[in-house]
């Protein structure tokens, strides 16, 4: 019998051992999602270990960040259990994570947008007449979203006023410029992209996020299910994002990590300012304690509901949806 | 593959206006270079910082950053995204070249295993391998595993079929003369069918290459952080067309070089083909 509850309380290590895995953590390209590069880079020399290796080995963990060219995806990726955790919008994490029944915990945001999601239509359009006029975004993400709060926000019908073409938010700035050429429509999405819609002179903003202060919240997300034997692997990547926010706010070495961010956002060389100027429009949470105000602040609260409303106006919520909650335990005292 | 060959008395490569002159190419060519610095032209006139057709000095521009250390992660981007594709074509091209061998031989000479296999091998090849993409990310996750197992699919399919056709196209007096040396099956099928398809086999394969590029590029669109498809998909979303280009260069390349790679080992390795 003792060798019994000995082989056992082995096998048991052995599980626990193997539960504290890899944290996988899924992105994609957006100002306020950057640090997800930053943090692998090796800012501080060829020799230096960047902040992620760094605050993995002093915890023993191990952290693996998955850069994904689409958006959805990559929030598709965590619903289908592919990543462990993702960055996304707030907006994201109820109609798209909570609503296929996967309960989930908002770790950290890192920002709200202040401007970085815009709607966008061609400069000859009359911002007035916009009935059954296209508008290239992706359904049900944030930039349906945002055109769902301009609508509301003119007084006009959500339902039926304008057509929605339905492409992925990461590929509307480029089918938008193609648009331009011959057959204009609108379109909503999110930085970068809309900076290279502004980009071609042909094009002006009508609504962004600016009008909706806070609204937009990004954040991590992760599932549940798979906090478990991850906290301290949590814990490191938070440190590293952190590591990543000094870094940035750090007057001395500002300039080379918006030239970083740039670099990894695929901006040539000699566009960092251009990439500098949307980071105003990034309401960046730069300490533990300012990310810990916002994610404990009931207004994220309000703006879920919001997000349901919405949801509801134009999809079919599932009656089985996941739940969501805000756990600041990961940002201290 | 035996070229007739002209019987008219000057060189027919060395003339400038012969039959075989590297001059007719490049009219082609020239008539393009025309039309593009025309539309180049009128755009930067009428927009200075057009984007969507770059100069040649913005494409230079865009290999010498592609082919420098980065600053920040001291890698060459064009070496990383090179080799991970790369490495995605090797697990999906020659894993598909290898069991379509087998496959084609099998089902193509052995007459059971052909009525179990052909009718399936006919059906999938009505499917288009981009069709099943979805279902692949899902049940292979999203991977070097899915996107090596779409170009696999996408070749494999293709080219056991023409294998198999090739196989059955032999001449059966050769089985005969072959059988009087009494080899066994495997014998048979290995040594003696196989060289003698093996110069229809590697040009079908040759004719691939192409299309395991195709599905590669896909696959990297989907879930990817380096590649060569990845890295046409951020340039595209930055409108930093010069970028594209460069790309689509090492592209065709890289294809270039795979396809005479694999002419020039055929005709060496099979020269009594090429007569």
């Amino acid at each position: 019998m003792k060798h019994v509850t000995s082989i056992l309380f082995a096998v048991l290590c052995c599980l626990a051992s193997l539960s504290a895995e890899t944290l996988k953590v899924g992105t994609s390209t957006y100002p306020g999602w950057m640090d997800n590069w930053l943090m692998e880079m090796k800012l501080n020399g060829a020799k230096e270990p960047s902040f992620l290796a760094k605050r993995t080995k002093e915890s023993g963990v191990s952290v693996e960040i998955k850069k994904f060219p689409l958006y959805i995806p990559s929030v598709e990726a965590l619903v289908s259990g592919e990543v462990d955790a993702c960055t996304m919008a707030i907006q994201e994490a109820i109609t798209i994570v909570a609503d296929k029944g996967i309960d989930a915990v908002v770790i950290f945001p890192h920002d709200y947008s202040n401007k970085n999601d815009q709607v966008q239509v061609p400069k000859d359009w009359d911002e007035k007449a916009l009935q059954g006029k296209s508008f290239l975004l992706e359904e049900f993400s944030v930039s349906h979203y945002l055109l769902y709060r301009f609508l509301q926000e003119r007084g006009l019908p959500l339902k039926g006023f304008v057509k929605i073409s339905n492409t992925p938010g990461d590929n509307v700035a480029p089918a938008f410029i193609a648009a331009l050429e011959n057959t204009p429509v609108g379109g909503a999405t999110w930085n970068p992209g809309c900076q290279r819609m502004l980009e071609t002179g042909k094009s002006k903003i009508v609504f962004s996020s600016r009008d909706i202060p806070g609204e937009i919240t990004d954040c991590l997300v992760i599932r549940k299910d798979r906090i478990a034997g991850r906290e301290k692997a949590v814990q490191a990547y938070v440190a590293a994002h952190f590591d990543v926010m000094d870094y940035l706010t750090n007057p001395k070495t500002r300039d080379k990590a918006i030239r970083a961010m740039a670099s990894a956002s695929g901006f040539k060389q000699e566009e960092a300012n251009v990439y500098a100027k949307m980071l105003d429009d990034t309401r960046f949470y730069t300490n533990r304690k300012e990310a810990k105000a916002a994610l404990i602040n009931p207004a994220l609260e309000t703006t879920v509901g919001k997000v349901k409303t919405f949801y509801s106006t134009y999809g079919e919520p599932n009656p089985h949806a996941g739940k969501t909650s805000f756990d600041a335990s990961y940002l201290g005292e | 593959m035996s070229g007739r060959v002209s019987h008219a008395s000057p060189d027919p490569v060395k003339t400038l206006f012969g039959e075989k002159s590297l001059f007719w190419p490049l009219i082609p060519l020239l008539v393009c270079g025309i039309f593009y610095a025309h539309a180049l032209g009128v755009r930067r006139e009428a927009n200075p910082n057009d984007k969507l057709l770059p100069t040649p000095g913005e494409v230079w521009d865009a290999a010498k950053h592609s082919i420098q250390q980065d600053e920040f992660t001291y890698e060459i981007p064009l070496v990383e995204d090179v080799k991970s594709s790369l490495a995605l074509f090797a697990y999906g091209y020659i894993s598909a070249v290898v069991l379509a061998l087998v496959t084609g031989l099998s089902v193509g000479y052995w007459k059971r295993a052909n009525a179990m296999w052909e009718p399936w091998l006919k059906a999938i090849s009505y499917i288009p391998p981009m069709s099943l993409l979805a279902l692949i990310f899902l049940s292979f996750g999203i991977g070097a595993v899915a996107k090596s197992f779409l170009i696999f699919l996408a070749v494999f399919i293709p080219l056991s079929r023409s294998t198999m056709q090739h196989v059955q196209a032999i001449n059966p007096h050769q089985i005969w003369n072959a059988q009087t040396l009494d080899p066994s099956p495997l014998e048979m099928v290995w040594i003696i069918v196989r060289r003698t398809i093996e110069p229809e086999f590697l040009d079908d394969a040759r004719g691939q290459i192409g299309i395991a590029w195709v599905y590669l590029i896909s696959a990297e669109l989907i879930a990817a952080d380096s590649g060569i498809g990845y890295r046409i998909n951020v340039a595209s979303r930055n409108t930093n067309i010069a970028q594209i280009i460069f790309y689509v260069l090492i592209i065709g390349l890289i294809a270039f070089a795979m396809d005479k790679a694999l002419l020039q080992y055929n005709r060496w390795k099979n020269a009594w083909a090429f007569k």
